[in-house]
């Protein structure tokens, strides 16, 4: 009885966290199967050139996420941190104009925090409070561009975080990677992590064991907001060039990775690893139609459905465990 | 089917002197038979008590009267119509209201649209008007000797006054049965008596009771005829004047009294561990001070609303408090927060144990380690097969019954979670427990459990603050009690003086 | 200093809008012309059809965030029917467009429990992908029949159509939420589901019914907005969800739900007009008002938390 259940247990978080590594495999066969140039180094190192922005949002939005909460407003933070890194760089330098927009990055991510901690914000709350803030936010990028676009920096530095390679790999998967271990690791084995876990289970509980939730809610949204500093760091520096609305669709791309890796919505569950295979998913969903020639544009529409139809998939799995 | 109505009926009445028949229902949860072949038949007019034990059926058999489970097998009649395919909606149609504990009220509305909700219209059924719902509304009020102003919002009522609003509901269905599941609750006594009045009024007007309480004495004052529920069946039902409270009492709980809690034997306490003065919560507590001693367990005896869980709350920081001083064995120290508590060696048991006291998603290891994450972790890393040690080690200790360190709390009974709940802050190795209903929901087995742990701690020089709903049982295990009524302390009592009605009579503030 | 602190609590609308009223009158001399009121009116009448049809979603407790991809939608599909076929199918395909977004949205949040912003941010990105997969990359399609422009920009004793339409709706809503009996569900539907359902109120319709009011409202609002601009662009209306929701809550609509009402949400809107028509004369841009219009939800939603808390904490 006890080992068929342990199995049984095993079996189940196995079911959890490999069904959508399954989904990506079966992907990538399908897409190169579609398409010959699929498959190749060339378009591979592509893909990930590709997500290694959404990938960073996505990785900062997952603590905010684990930790109960919500954080619309990533994609005009990518925006204005990377107009504030390209168009500082000719006054300060390239390592203080990207120190600045990463302080600044950081601190949207604690002014959000601070705001949905002092009124004791529920997700609902958390949700409206960092809407309003994406378009704060995107105001402010306007009126420091007066709307237009401002052109890329001189400095090589900065464009091989987002064009160069080491070896043969781009440097800005290698960000995203490295990133994303190390996050990995400090909210799986640490014990900051696990206190954003018990926080996004039941915040409640948690206050009453002694956890600093206000702190630790306030960290993830600074965490986000770091992370979406760099994604517009490495976004920036492969258009070389910045633009106000850059960043627009971001944060809808991210959670649906998120949420398509496997990462539910109510909080406390789901590592990295989610993350990582939803941004995955993602990147080669985009990059089949690209291949097929169906324009950015016209691509919300499938993945406007695919966010859609991975919430109903997470709410059927939890529907079938049993949990409310 | 008349002649099997007469075999079934056990008191030899004709079938139609019954309003209600409740004839073999049987509802089966996974792993559970919540109702095992329940009968019982309701005379018209009278008022039929039901009492049991938490999780003996009462609730489940409310929900299937509701239409909210569907009963497995099993007939149910009113009026000698059998219901089927019950929903809350045609029970009500047919002239049956249930009134729960948790008021199924509409608070942002006001208290004509809630008695008469979904039925707002009286001419066609488009649009509402006001002038003759209120009319009514008021009308149906004063037939139970309310008057109220039925525009105000239900949000801002008491709820002895929610209560006559969900009773005037029923009235405006023309209820022929009213169930009301433990009615006395959260009432004080004046409104309890008040309350009495209401069904003696509605008895009158010939409506049918179902009364569920697990208080005797209520029963014995109002009902007519009562059942016993244990584990699922009804145990016994007759004129409650046949009754005795023993005889309940020992039906209830399947075993005879005297073993119910375990012996305390230690008298003496000298070392203060605790001092709380002058403490005070806005609206809720005025000027409280007490002591805990070492090893001594310290009841906190109130009625629900007299401030008990917001004045432990304060104590452990969770709750803001506007003025009073606390010593920690004999220091002053400032408690702003839980952390500050924590730290100061105290623990809280919190009365909501799914809401307040676990992550009901995850494993028993993560809850039992939650209270010690820092002290296991090396440098901010968590030391994995330390937390299973400690967990797999609380487990045997507290013998909580499990497959695995690793199962999900989901799966536990109410007893076992709760015995996860101190094991977390046993392995804290808190000095002093503040236990807000920590008996509450869990059956009698874990109960005894529950009381020779807190036993054992004392023994082991902690001491312990103990709420409970049930007086028997803090009579039962206390060193010393405090009553607590309307937010002040209303009488102290030593254990060789304490006696039922004297504590009873100072909760409820006489 | 209480008593001023619990005026401001129990009026706080009406301070703000003594507060701005002034602050506009003294920035122009212009305020109070006949011209700049109809403007204001007018400004206020398209978002507006959109915060009263979010009205009825907010009560029922839940959002709908693709109301200004709805919007774009609605506005690109009627005119590039009214060129083809005329007016009477455009009409059809609007009500359509409000009718199917509604129920998918309220298929979504009721029956499969998805969160409404989750689910509405899906439909947002979803229903503005289609409008550009509609125009061909994004052009904005122009109407080739004349009266199109009059729908909203016609006028009547020097007052446009538009907020003629604005008000109609306003008042109708108005009466359908306080004397009927469809309304009155509504409010027992946002306030409590589970009470609501087992008091035998159709919660699934209702709420059903709300969505769709609340997108067909929005599709309305499409229409009126490309008649007024004469032009139908796949990026238009980016901010309408916000600005609906920054009036609704501003007019003192809970967002938790079972309480507002559409005279709230007019006078809310009216103050957000009020404050973008001062920001206009005094020559601010567009970007800042983005900005303010942000601020502003923020700082309601909070206000709105942090008095709730604090009633909370003295009543519970």
């Amino acid at each position: 009885m006890n080992i068929k259940n342990n199995i049984k247990l095993y079996l189940n978080t196995i079911y959890r966290s490999y069904t959508m590594l399954l989904a990506l495999i079966i992907l990538i066969a399908l897409a190169s199967i579609l398409s010959h140039s699929f498959l190749t180094v060339q378009n591979i190192t592509n893909i990930f050139r590709q997500v290694s922005v959404m990938g960073c949002v996505a990785l900062g939005m997952s603590f905010v996420i684990i930790g109960g909460s919500f954080d619309m407003s990533v994609g005009s933070t990518v925006s204005l941190t990377g107009i504030l890194a390209i168009s500082l760089q000719p006054i300060v330098g390239v390592f203080w104009a990207m120190a600045i927009s990463l302080i600044v990055g950081v601190s949207i991510g604690l002014i959000n925090g601070t705001i949905i901690t002092s009124i004791n914000g529920t997700q609902g709350d958390s949700f409206i409070i960092t809407f309003g803030m994406l378009t704060v936010i995107q105001a402010v990028a306007l009126i420091i561009t007066k709307g237009f676009s401002v052109p890329g920096s001189n400095n090589k530095s900065y464009i091989f975080i987002g064009n160069g390679d080491i070896g043969v790999i781009p440097f800005s998967i290698i960000l995203f990677v490295v990133s994303a271990i190390i996050m990995q690791i400090f909210i799986t084995k640490t014990s900051h992590g696990r206190n954003i876990y018990y926080m996004g289970a039941n915040s409640e509980v948690a206050k009453l064991i002694g956890i600093k939730v206000k702190f630790y809610k306030i960290i993830t949204y600074m965490i986000s907001g770091a992370m979406a500093a760099v994604a517009g760091f490495i976004l920036t520096a492969r258009v070389n060039g910045a633009a106000p609305k850059a960043g627009v669709n971001l944060e809808f791309e991210a959670v649906t990775a998120i949420v398509v890796g496997g990462i539910g919505l109510k909080g406390g569950e789901g590592t990295l690893v989610n993350t990582i295979i939803g941004v995955l998913i993602m990147g080669v969903i985009s990059n089949a139609m690209n291949i097929i020639g169906i324009s950015s544009q016209n691509q919300l529409v499938v993945k406007g459905i695919i966010l859609i139809a991975a919430v109903c998939v997470d709410i059927r799995k939890k529907g079938i465990m049993g949990e409310g | 089917m008349a002649k099997l109505d007469n075999l079934l009926t056990p008191r030899g009445d004709t079938m139609c002197d019954y309003l209600l028949k409740i004839q073999n229902i049987t509802k089966k949860f996974p792993g559970v038979v919540a109702l095992d072949d329940v009968s019982l038949y309701i005379k018209k007019g009278e008022i039929f008590g039901i009492v049991g034990e938490n999780g003996a059926g009462k609730s489940t058999l409310m929900k299937i009267l509701y239409g909210v489970y569907k009963n497995d097998s099993g007939q149910i009649f009113l009026d000698g119509k059998e219901l089927k395919n019950l929903t809350p909606l045609i029970a009500q149609k047919m002239g049956m209201s249930i009134i729960f504990q948790e008021f199924n009220l509409l608070s942002t509305l006001s208290i004509s649209e809630n008695i008469f909700v979904n039925r707002l219209s009286f001419k066609n059924r488009i649009f509402v008007n006001w002038n003759v719902l209120n009319k009514r509304a008021e009308e149906l009020l004063e037939s139970i000797g309310y008057t109220m102003d039925v525009k105000r919002l239900v949000s801002s009522l008491s709820v002895a006054e929610k209560q006559m609003v969900e009773i005037a509901k029923a009235l405006s269905f023309n209820a022929k049965l009213i169930l009301m599941d433990e009615p006395s609750a959260t009432l004080t006594n004046k409104e309890l008596d008040k309350l009495f009045k209401v069904i003696e009024t509605l008895k009158k007007q010939k409506i049918t009771i179902i009364y569920i309480s697990h208080k005797l004495d209520e029963i014995f004052q109002i009902c007519d005829t009562t059942a016993i529920f244990r584990d699922g069946k009804v145990v016994d039902t007759k004129k409650t004047s046949l009754f005795t409270k023993n005889e309940i009492i020992q039906k209830m709980v399947g075993r005879t009294v005297e073993n119910e809690y375990p012996a305390r034997t230690k008298i003496n306490f000298d070392e203060e561990v605790l001092r709380v003065n002058n403490l005070a919560i806005k609206n809720k507590i005025n000027d409280i001070s007490f002591s805990l001693k070492k090893g001594e367990i310290l009841g906190i005896v109130g009625l629900v609303g007299s401030g008990r869980t917001e004045l432990v709350r304060a104590i452990f920081g969770a709750d803001k408090k506007i003025s009073g001083d606390i010593f920690i064995n004999g220091i002053k120290r400032s408690i702003k927060s839980p952390q500050d508590a924590i730290n100061l060696k105290i623990a809280l048991l919190t009365e909501d144990r799914r809401g307040q006291g676990l992550f009901i998603n995850y494993s028993i290891e993560k809850n039992i380690s939650s209270t010690i994450i820092k002290k296991i972790s090396k440098r901010m890393f968590i030391n994995t097969k330390l937390e299973t040690i400690i967990a797999k080690k609380a487990i045997s200790d507290l013998k909580i019954k499990c497959t695995s360190e690793k199962q999900t709390m989901l799966n536990l009974s109410g007893g076992n979670q709760q015995k996860v709940v101190l094991a977390k802050w046993l392995v804290s190795e808190p000095d002093i427990f503040i236990m807000d209903e920590p008996t509450r929901g869990i059956d009698v087995g874990a109960k005894y459990e529950i009381y020779v742990l807190m036993n054992s701690l004392t023994e082991k020089g902690k001491s312990i603050i103990f709420i409970s709903s049930e007086i028997q049982e803090v009579l039962a295990i206390s060193d010393r009690i405090i009553v607590l009524y309307g937010g002040k302390i209303n009488g102290e009592f030593q254990r060789e003086e304490i006696e039922n009605d004297k504590i009873m009579k100072h909760a409820i503030g006489q | 200093m209480k008593n001023i602190l619990n005026f401001i609590k129990s009026q706080k609308l009406l301070v703000v809008f003594i507060v701005i009223f002034l602050a506009s009158s003294f920035t122009t001399k212009y305020f109070f012309s006949f011209t700049n009121i109809i403007n204001l009116l007018t400004q206020v009448s398209t978002y507006g059809i959109v915060a009263i049809g979010m009205t009825f979603i907010v009560i029922t407790g839940e959002f709908d965030i693709s109301v200004g991809s709805v919007m774009a939608l609605s506005g690109v599909v009627v005119v590039s029917l009214i060129n083809s076929y005329g007016l009477a199918v455009a009409m059809l395909a609007l009500i359509a467009i409000g009718f199917i977004v509604g129920l998918i949205n309220s298929l979504l949040v009721i029956k499969v429990k998805i969160n409404s912003f989750i689910a509405t941010l899906g439909g947002m990105i979803f229903y503005r992908g289609i409008a550009f997969l509609i125009t061909k990359d994004g052009t904005p399609v122009l109407p080739k029949v004349e009266y199109y422009n009059k729908i909203s920009t016609g006028t009547l004793f020097n007052i446009p159509f538009l907020v003629y339409i604005f008000f109609i709706i306003v008042i109708i809503s108005e009466f359908i939420l306080k004397k009927t009996t469809f309304g009155r569900n509504i409010y027992s539907t946002g306030c409590n589901y589970e009470v609501a359902k087992f008091a035998g109120v159709n919660v699934v319709f209702y709420k059903t019914a709300a969505f769709i009011i609340c997108s067909t409202g929005a599709a309305l609002a499409g229409l009126l907005m490309s008649s007024r601009l004469n032009t139908a662009a796949p990026i238009a209306a980016d901010d309408a969800a916000l600005s609906a929701l920054s009036a609704v809550v501003l007019g003192g609509t809970s967002l938790s739900g079972g309480t507002g009402n559409a005279l709230k949400t007019l006078v809310g809107l009216m103050i957000l007009g009020l404050i973008v028509n001062a920001l206009n004369m005094v020559g601010i841009s567009s970007y800042i008002q983005l900005a303010i219009k942000g601020t502003l939800l923020i700082l309601f939603v909070s206000i709105e938390r942090y008095f709730q808390n604090r009633a909370q904490a003295v009543s519970s």
